[in-house]
């Protein structure tokens, strides 16, 4: 039993082992100690991927798609151990701390994205949120715009889950159990009712706000603005990898969907690409503008979902994974230009290819992949959406996102056109270690493999469904 | 009459007066204890609808803590606000609007959602505290236990916290 559960436990042994480090009275955590043993929970979860069963009378599930979402889980969390940087962004003396909770953020994704039963889910998803409400207001230099981030973060989250909650209590009245198994064979004869509508959608809610999706968008652009870089980027990208999980294991277990809620969700991707679009191209903070990015990109991402198909599925998996990648090569541009840990505006980046080229290269192709044009990751996952979506006759999603992609295209590319742009009027150099270097390489090698040899991997992501 | 529906009246009378006490009175100390009786009148509610841990729970988390944390947060906030005054500029009948208009549309539209489905009549059968003590030690083992972790992890969050929020000055 305990070698089904060997990434979680991994993973709970790195949180607890940063819990006796923040104890000791004198703290001196490297970063190469932490980049090191990140790659542990990594190996255990690539190595334990094909391992199968179930746990706790059928509360918990293992199989490979819970697998391979918790070794994307544990890929995005060793980048990130890899991408932290010392600068003055968290206090030192709160280091082990913030490590430790990070840890924890991710066990409970990892458990999220196992469990098959509606209180498992609940609580595996408070145990990650509750790590991060804690950690958005630690960032050196106590400012007001911190701290509302964090209680905004904090009472949105509630609200969501709150939402999320009422909407499973009505599950329950429907279908008389929590098990994804039973509900899967009692919800989808009440899914053409208004009360079987309402229940699905509510449930689906508190993993919109994961996804920060449109109606529950309102938290991540003064959310992103106010935590520090490295905060910013772990919400930005790993919790959206479970959210992305668990609406499909919601959706999956609903083999028959009505019209009605399909409707809904496109509704709801249109509004939210448009929404996110539009607001992005007036952004001046990168980190405001990614945020809005997201909204739009949550709402690619349902494109592959509302297709209710493998094909779709599949394609929101491999959408989620290049998301990953070019928001965290984007995010250590700014890290690494922001060298005391403060937000970067849009102005920052003229003449940055003429101060360090590679960054310019990484975040031009990072968003060149946002924007979805073709050499990059992003062109091949927004194809599979929506030649998913159009596969299933969803023609009004396709023309609305296909629109939404080009408005997009404009503000991505100012990024670019900023950081290439002549008229620099000071250009001190900025020198990269070889570690931040070879990350650079990584991002931009991995955007473009994302890009230019899609099958393999797809048909990887398509086994696991 | 029976004896039941005279207590049941009783319950109900007592828990909606001091429900208007809370909204009501305008201090701090008043409004608590009688949101403390309220909560007591609600779990007697679940008493009668046959859920008696629901109403326990009740009294233990509402009445024993919730209404333990109001008074921390009276008796840190000083004496100051203990005496809070109405905000002006609030009209009677837009109180009173702005107070019906999300519970009316609520209610009505839950009605039409509930009212819309069709479901079978099917008699409920009555869950023992004793079935609820079974279910956390079998069905719902693995939820039952991350709660541990989930308070493992707000404990920490919270010392770590007031750590952080004093290193400030």
């Amino acid at each position: 039993m305990l070698n089904l559960l060997l990434p979680e436990i991994s993973m709970l042994l790195f949180a607890i082992l940063f819990l006796f480090i923040s104890v000791k009275k004198k703290k001196g955590s490297s970063y190469s100690f932490v980049r090191l043993i990140s790659i542990v929970p990594l190996a255990i979860s690539l190595f334990s991927i094909f391992s199968k069963g179930e746990l706790f009378c059928g509360a918990y599930k293992i199989d490979l798609f819970s697998q391979l979402f918790k070794a994307l889980l544990a890929y995005g969390f060793c980048l990130m151990a890899f991408m932290f940087e010392k600068t003055d962004e968290i206090d030192e003396e709160f280091l082990p701390e913030y490590f430790m909770f990070l840890a924890f953020s991710v066990l409970g994704l990892m458990m999220l994205v196992s469990s098959v039963e509606l209180i498992t889910i609940v609580i595996a998803l408070e145990i990650s949120s509750y790590s991060l409400y804690v950690i958005v207001p630690l960032r050196k230099g106590q400012s007001k715009v911190q701290l509302e981030a964090a209680v905004k973060y904090l009472f949105f989250g509630a609200t969501a889950t709150g939402t999320m909650l009422y909407g499973m209590s009505y599950i329950y009245g429907i279908c008389e159990s929590t098990f994804l198994t039973d509900i899967a064979r009692i919800l989808p004869t009440f899914l053409s009712q208004p009360y079987g509508i309402l229940a699905l959608v509510l449930t689906l809610s508190g993993f919109f706000f994961k996804l920060s999706l449109f109606p529950f968008h309102f938290w991540a652009p003064d959310i992103y603005e106010g935590a520090s870089n490295i905060t910013t980027t772990f919400i930005a990208t790993i919790p959206k990898i479970a959210g992305t999980a668990l609406l499909i294991r919601l959706t999956m277990s609903v083999p028959t969907v009505s019209a009605q809620i399909v409707n809904i969700l496109i509704v709801l991707a249109a509004l939210s690409m448009t929404f996110g679009n539009i607001v992005g191209l007036v952004q001046k903070d990168i980190k405001r503008l990614l945020a809005y990015s997201g909204i739009a990109h949550a709402g690619y991402l349902m494109m592959g979902i509302l297709a209710f198909s493998k094909d779709g599925n599949t394609a929101a998996i491999y959408y989620i994974t290049v998301y990953l990648l070019m928001n965290l090569a984007c995010f250590y541009v700014i890290m690494l230009l922001s060298k005391r840990g403060e937000n970067i505006e849009l102005n920052d980046l003229v003449g940055l290819s003429r101060r360090a080229p590679l960054l310019a290269l990484t975040l031009a192709v990072a968003a060149f992949s946002l924007a979805g044009i073709p050499p990059t990751g992003g062109f091949a996952g927004k194809l599979f959406l929506f030649t998913s979506a159009f596969k299933e006759g969803y023609l009004s999603i396709v023309i609305i996102g296909a629109a939404n992609t080009v408005i997009s295209i404009f503000y991505y590319l100012n990024l670019v056109r900023m950081s290439y742009s002549k008229e620099a009027s000071r250009i001190e150099p900025l020198s990269l270690t070889f570690h931040q270097k070879a990350m650079c390489y990584i991002f931009v090698f991995l955007i473009l493999y994302m890009g230019i040899l899609p099958f393999g991997i797809f048909e990887v992501f398509r086994a696991a469904l | 009459m029976t004896f039941g529906e005279i207590v049941f009246i009783l319950i109900m009378l007592l828990t909606l007066f001091s429900a208007l006490a809370t909204a009501l009175t305008s201090s701090m100390i008043y409004a608590l204890l009688s949101l403390i009786v309220t909560m007591f009148g609600i779990s007697g509610l679940y008493i009668f609808l046959n859920a008696p841990f629901i109403a326990m729970m009740q009294i233990l988390i509402y009445v024993g803590a919730i209404s333990v944390l109001i008074v921390f947060a009276v008796m840190i906030a000083g004496p100051h606000y203990l005496h809070m005054k109405a905000p002006k500029g609030w009209t009677g009948l837009s109180k009173i609007l702005t107070a019906l208009i999300v519970p009316v549309f609520t209610f009505f539209v839950f009605v039409n959602f509930i009212m819309g489905t069709c479901r079978t009549d099917k008699k409920l059968s009555v869950i023992t505290t004793k079935d609820i003590g079974r279910a956390f030690f079998d069905t719902y083992m693995l939820p039952f236990e991350l709660i541990s972790l989930l308070i493992v992890v707000s404990i920490i969050g919270a010392i770590m916290l007031a750590l952080f929020s004093k290193g400030e000055k």
